[in-house]
């Protein structure tokens, strides 16, 4: 494949300019990127199965300038003051994207399961993109496998950045595979307990009932509201604090919708939160250096946002929760100063 | 499966303001909050299709009419909505008939708030051009023969008078949604009109008016930004109206 772009001059970019891969190649600590190319299980307005592909160019994008800034002056970060540098073992890898069914529900499941459940069983940090949110059960549900198989009884914390709580039990025709029920499916996982799950950033009007029973059980929800009294650093702390008690891994799933959709039109779910994506960032950023096991990225509609802002702020916010695997303070650079290995693209084991 | 047991239909079909129920004038009766629509714009913004806009958002709150959601419940201020206090006092008339007859489109809105107000309701117009909030006042001050104050945004009424709230998308700042020609970027945030009119839920008020919406815009409106920060704004003032509002404990303190 990569011959056959070649020749057109178009070069095959994965993730952050990762290049393609296979799980057999990934190592413990690498990143393993997974595409989930479906909407087929949202309700309303669909767009985000464009998700993965805007979301492989901006990030790519994104990761140009860093290492070319990189190689010039140094990465300086305006909201900490604080300089970076690239990680030089950060090894990410692109697996593509799973095979999507639109009309087996299951068949989707299973296949993107498969794939986060290889990265995660190489002891690599499968970073899965949607996609709709339900795509978030499916990769969340690979993660849950491969635990159960290497530390059988371990509970995992789980994080969802939202404007929604995702809890419902079935919707409508959709039945109880859409993209509001994937944290009750979530919840449902053996390795998974509402006690050590934490919603942040809900909007607006919401079930109550799913509200109560969340909590009823030590399940935690911060609303936009409580983000914006207690701000991004003290919900960050809480919210690690609640999911990781009893537990030393945390599945991270983030819906790009908990933002204003002044700011971030290009979701098919809108809130109006007043949610910046400074917050996100500073939230994001507070959490990438806690003990990930899994991330989903989701909810990117490129279609419903024809400017691109959305697809561009997104790239950015997914940097930032994987930052820690990618950035180090500068003069604590693992390595030598980063460079693209020959044949490799950048962060990719040649 | 049985119908009883299918679906609500969400976004198709008759969608009345709220989901709630379509009524005549006649059919009208006192402390009931009447919603009609008048789809006409100005000329100078195509406001006309704002109220299909507004009840096609709106089915989405109209959570206390439809099976989708057991227990609606504003996360943000802690408070479920009584659905007993909203029932059958959320009512929706239609569009004001603008093809048939001879009469001015303002008299006949005119002519309808007074209808409205004589039968002691209060009237929400679904607008709509900001041009039919003025013979919105003129009818409610002739039906209740007293003077009616228009209260734009954060405005209050006098004391002793009543007044005619009018929410103008116009008045909230067009980073939020981009949905009218008359933003400003100095206009008010969503929680600031909120707050504003959850204010105004046991003031003196005796008709709303929804304006400035044009839902065909291009940009945000293509996520229909504009009404769904116009009908989320307005649910405060109707919910605080109606008292439909209870506190729910947060466990975690």
């Amino acid at each position: 494949m990569d011959d056959l772009h070649r020749a057109f001059r178009s070069p095959v970019r994965g993730f952050f300019g990762a290049r393609l891969g296979t799980h057999a190649q990934l190592r413990s600590g690498d990143i393993g990127f997974v595409g989930m190319p479906s909407d087929a299980t949202h309700s309303s307005r669909v767009g985000a199965r464009f998700g993965p592909r805007a979301l492989r160019a901006g990030t790519s994008a994104l990761m140009e300038r860093l290492a070319r800034d990189a190689a010039g002056g140094g990465l300086h970060d305006t909201r900490s003051g604080r300089d970076y540098a690239l990680r030089d073992d950060a090894c990410m890898l692109d697996l593509g994207d799973a095979a999507i069914d639109e009309l087996d529900v299951e068949a989707t499941i299973e296949a993107i399961a498969a794939m986060t459940c290889a990265v995660a069983t190489a002891g690599a940090l499968p970073v899965a993109v949607g996609g709709d949110h339900f795509n978030g059960y499916p990769a969340c549900l690979g993660v849950s496998r491969a635990l159960a198989r290497s530390r059988p009884g371990a509970r995992i914390g789980y994080i969802q950045v939202d404007g929604h709580l995702d809890y419902g039990d079935r919707l409508g025709a959709w039945g109880r595979y859409n993209h509001a029920t994937n944290a009750r499916r979530v919840a449902e996982l053996p390795n998974f307990d509402l006690a050590n799950m934490v919603w942040i950033g809900i909007a607006g009007w919401v079930d109550g009932a799913d509200v109560a029973e969340i909590e009823g059980a030590g399940g935690l929800i911060f609303s936009a509201e409580d983000w914006h009294r207690l701000g991004s650093a003290e919900v960050a702390r809480r919210a690690l604090d609640h999911a990781l008690a009893g537990c030393d891994q945390l599945y991270l799933t983030i819906d790009i919708d908990a933002l204003d959709a002044g700011f971030l039109p290009g979701t098919g779910s809108v809130v109006h939160s007043e949610i910046t994506p400074r917050h996100y960032l500073d939230l994001l950023g507070a959490m990438s250096g806690a003990p990930l096991c899994g991330v989903d990225f989701v909810e990117v509609s490129p279609p419903l946002d024809p400017s691109g802002r959305s697809e561009d702020i997104a790239s950015r916010l997914l940097l930032e929760a994987i930052r820690a695997r990618i950035l180090v303070p500068a003069g604590h650079a693992v390595g030598s100063p980063p460079q693209v290995r020959a044949g490799a693209g950048h962060f990719g084991r040649p | 499966m049985p119908l009883r047991d299918a679906p609500t239909p969400r976004m198709a079909g008759h969608l009345p303001f709220m989901r709630g129920p379509s009524v005549g004038i006649a059919q009208l009766r006192p402390g009931q909050l009447a919603a009609f629509g008048v789809a006409l714009g100005d000329g100078r913004e195509d406001t006309s299709l704002g109220p299909l806009a507004l009840r096609e958002t709106s089915a989405y709150f109209g959570s206390h009419f439809s099976s989708n959601m057991k227990a609606a419940m504003d996360i943000d201020r802690r408070m479920r909505l009584d659905g007993a206090a909203i029932a059958d006092r959320l009512v929706d008339l239609g569009d004001i008939d603008f093809l048939s007859g001879d009469a001015p489109a303002a008299d006949r809105v005119a002519a309808l708030c007074a209808e409205i107000a004589r039968r002691g309701a209060l009237p929400a117009m679904l607008g709509g051009s900001a041009r039919f909030v003025a013979p919105m006042r003129e009818g409610l001050e002739a039906a209740l023969r007293r003077p009616v104050d228009v209260l734009a945004a954060t405005a209050r009424p006098p004391e002793g008078r009543a007044g005619l709230v009018s929410i103008d998308l116009g008045a909230i700042a067009s980073i939020w949604h981009g949905g009218s020609r008359l933003a400003g970027i100095d206009g008010l945030s969503l929680s600031q009109c909120r707050e504003w009119l959850r204010g105004l839920g046991r003031e003196d008020v005796v008709g709303v008016a929804l304006t400035g919406l044009d839902p065909a815009r291009q940009g945000l409106s293509t996520v229909k930004t504009g009404q769904r920060l116009l009908v989320t704004a307005v649910l405060d003032l109707v919910y605080a109206r109606l008292d439909a509002l209870r506190p729910v404990e947060r466990p975690h303190g």
